[in-house]
């Protein structure tokens, strides 16, 4: 579903992602995870088509270009439309879609969107009305509206209390069974990460230094043994790369 | 599951994978071939639990942000009596012999004087003047304004070309340009025209180039991810949208220099209007006919105000105007 073939990106003389390289299959959770800086939003960034890069990035067969909506974005401030409703933030993609459907299933998909996201009831509402755990599930409905291959989620929960990422959270697992999409989150959370994905990749230095499967079966819990093994790894890898950056072995 | 850890050396970076083989035959990882079965239950989430918790997501925000569209009654009823206290105050002063009527005329007299001059017809002609003066102008030059200034948002070369010229321009005072209008274009209606059009014009502009120039780089890239692409598109479906609150607040600043101007220019270069009213009545100590003139300013700019205020919130309904303190 997603090939990345030596995907490098620079700012001027910084080379923030270097000559990357993986495959993402179809209906996979992957997570990036990595410390601040390390390039995780700008791969997403790259591969959603808003920043240029060197090398090559496919989505479904389809080169992606800058410039060229490929995926759908879902990003930590929500950058939802103040001046828009609920039920006008989700529909606002529709209006720029190549395949034009019938209205009425224009409205089907909204309605369903909707009700997949417990939104119904506060269709009417402006973003400023809303908390944050809503409007972030305001973001993905207007994310999914386009029908997009992969959903790219830049750490879509950092701003949100323990309870309500708990809960989106589940409700994302409960999409990505429902919708069959390829999704890929970037984190800070080492335990949402083995939580939620098939993979963790960590990225590091603006390289992929290590892919963690999680071949635990859903429901996962922290209770586990084998889960609570996984994060310690990530963790201790992340730690362990950072001092490597410290010391200046890298 | 391949236990310990798979060296792959590709290229110039050694990827480490652990948890089982994944890696091609050319050394790029990919996905595994087989994920376990998930469990097919509802309410999978974090430690097992279901996500159908009793505790509600807390759905509204509740804090000091007020809806811009209520109009609370006690508000207006102190607006009322606080007018009302200062037009008693006005008139007892004026009574009570504490200012001079000759100076400042009473409300009183100011009624008997509207009186007068509404039954004569000159204050309806007057009036009618101004007020065509001040729409007119302010149409021509808050159009052009708005438009203008977002070409110079969203253009680097023009921004490049006018900004200069446009700093030193609003910075003269469109009271210094009367003469000069009269000079150009004579006394007419043109002069008078073009006069308002250039007072609206410069802060409509900046306020609109400064409002195009703020609206949020995340809000364009979320528009950007949704195909809202091209500088049309951007601009129709984001930038005019965002900045209308901006945009309607500087027109109302705009039609209160308008109607600022009008008046000086009315006194300078014109026999009707209520600039002259206000003007000519002063030269006879037409005290009341001076403070109906005054009066009348006055209630055309809170009456324009509060038209595009009403506007601002019919057309900008999202758009909360908060309260600090």
């Amino acid at each position: 579903m997603l090939e990345v073939r030596d995907l490098t990106k620079r700012f001027g003389d910084n080379v923030v992602l270097d000559r990357l390289n993986f495959d993402i299959g179809n209906n996979e959770f992957v997570s990036i995870v990595g410390h601040s800086g390390c390039g995780k939003s700008t791969l997403l960034n790259c591969l959603a088509g808003l920043e240029s890069f060197e090398g090559s990035a496919s989505v479904a067969g389809q080169q992606v270009v800058p410039g060229r909506v490929s995926c759908g974005v879902v990003f930590q401030d929500y950058a939802l439309f103040p001046w828009l409703t609920v039920e006008q933030n989700v529909r606002f993609g529709l209006r720029f879609t190549v395949t034009r459907n019938s209205r009425r299933e224009m409205s089907e998909r909204v309605e369903a969107l909707l009700a997949m996201m417990d939104l119904s009831d506060f269709r009417g509402l402006y973003p400023r009305q809303l908390s944050g755990g809503m409007r972030q599930r305001v973001a993905i409905a207007r994310s999914l509206i386009i029908d997009p291959p992969v959903l790219l989620m830049d750490e879509p929960f950092a701003s949100l209390d323990a309870l309500t990422r708990r809960r989106l959270g589940s409700e994302l697992l409960n999409i990505w069974k429902t919708t069959k999409k390829v999704i890929i989150l970037v984190t800070h959370s080492a335990s949402e990460a083995v939580l939620l994905s098939d993979r963790v990749m960590i990225l590091h230095g603006g390289r992929v230094r290590h892919v963690e499967h999680i071949d635990v079966p859903r429901p996962r819990t922290l209770s586990q043994k084998i889960i609570g093994e996984k994060i310690d790894f990530v963790e201790r890898t992340l730690a362990d790369l950072q001092t490597e950056k410290k010391s200046g072995l890298e | 599951m391949i236990g310990g850890a798979v060296a792959c050396v590709r290229g110039e970076h050694a990827l480490i994978e652990r948890g089982g083989a994944a890696v091609t035959e050319n050394g790029r990882v990919g996905p595994r071939a087989k994920r376990p079965a998930d469990a097919d239950q509802e309410g999978t989430g974090f430690g097992g639990q279901s996500d159908r918790t009793p505790i509600a997501e807390p759905a509204l925000r509740r804090g000091v942000i007020r809806s811009s569209l209520r109009w609370p009654s006690g508000r207006l009823l102190r607006r009322m009596v606080a007018l009302a206290c200062l037009i008693t105050t006005w008139q007892l002063l004026v009574v009570t012999g504490v200012l001079n009527p000759l100076f400042v005329a009473s409300p009183g007299a100011v009624i008997t004087e509207f009186r007068t001059l509404w039954s004569s017809g000159v204050y309806q002609e007057d009036l009618g003047t101004s007020l065509r003066r001040v729409v007119v102008g302010f149409i021509v030059g808050g159009g052009a304004a708005v438009i203008c200034g977002y070409v110079l948002a969203s253009s680097p070369l023009a921004e490049d070309i006018f900004d200069w010229p446009v700093q030193a321009a609003r910075s003269i005072s469109p009271l210094a340009l009367v003469p000069l209008t009269v000079l150009w274009l004579g006394t007419g209606e043109l002069q008078k025209y073009v006069l308002i059009g250039i007072t609206v014009f410069f802060p409509v502009l900046i306020a609109v180039h400064g409002a195009v120039r703020s609206v949020p780089e995340e809000i364009l890239r979320g528009a950007r991810t949704l195909n809202c692409q091209g500088r049309w598109r951007t601009f129709r479906y984001v930038v005019i949208p965002i900045s209308a609150p901006a945009i309607f607040n500087a027109l109302r600043i705009g039609i209160a220099m308008a109607l600022l101007v009008i008046v000086a220019a009315e006194m300078i270069g014109a026999d009707n209007g209520i600039g002259y009213l206000i003007l000519n009545s002063g030269q006879v100590f037409d005290t009341p006919a001076v403070f109906v003139g005054i009066v009348s300013v006055a209630v055309l700019g809170t009456l324009f105000d509060r038209i595009l205020l009403l506007a601002k919130r019919r057309f900008c309904r999202w758009h909360v105007e908060t309260v600090v303190g």
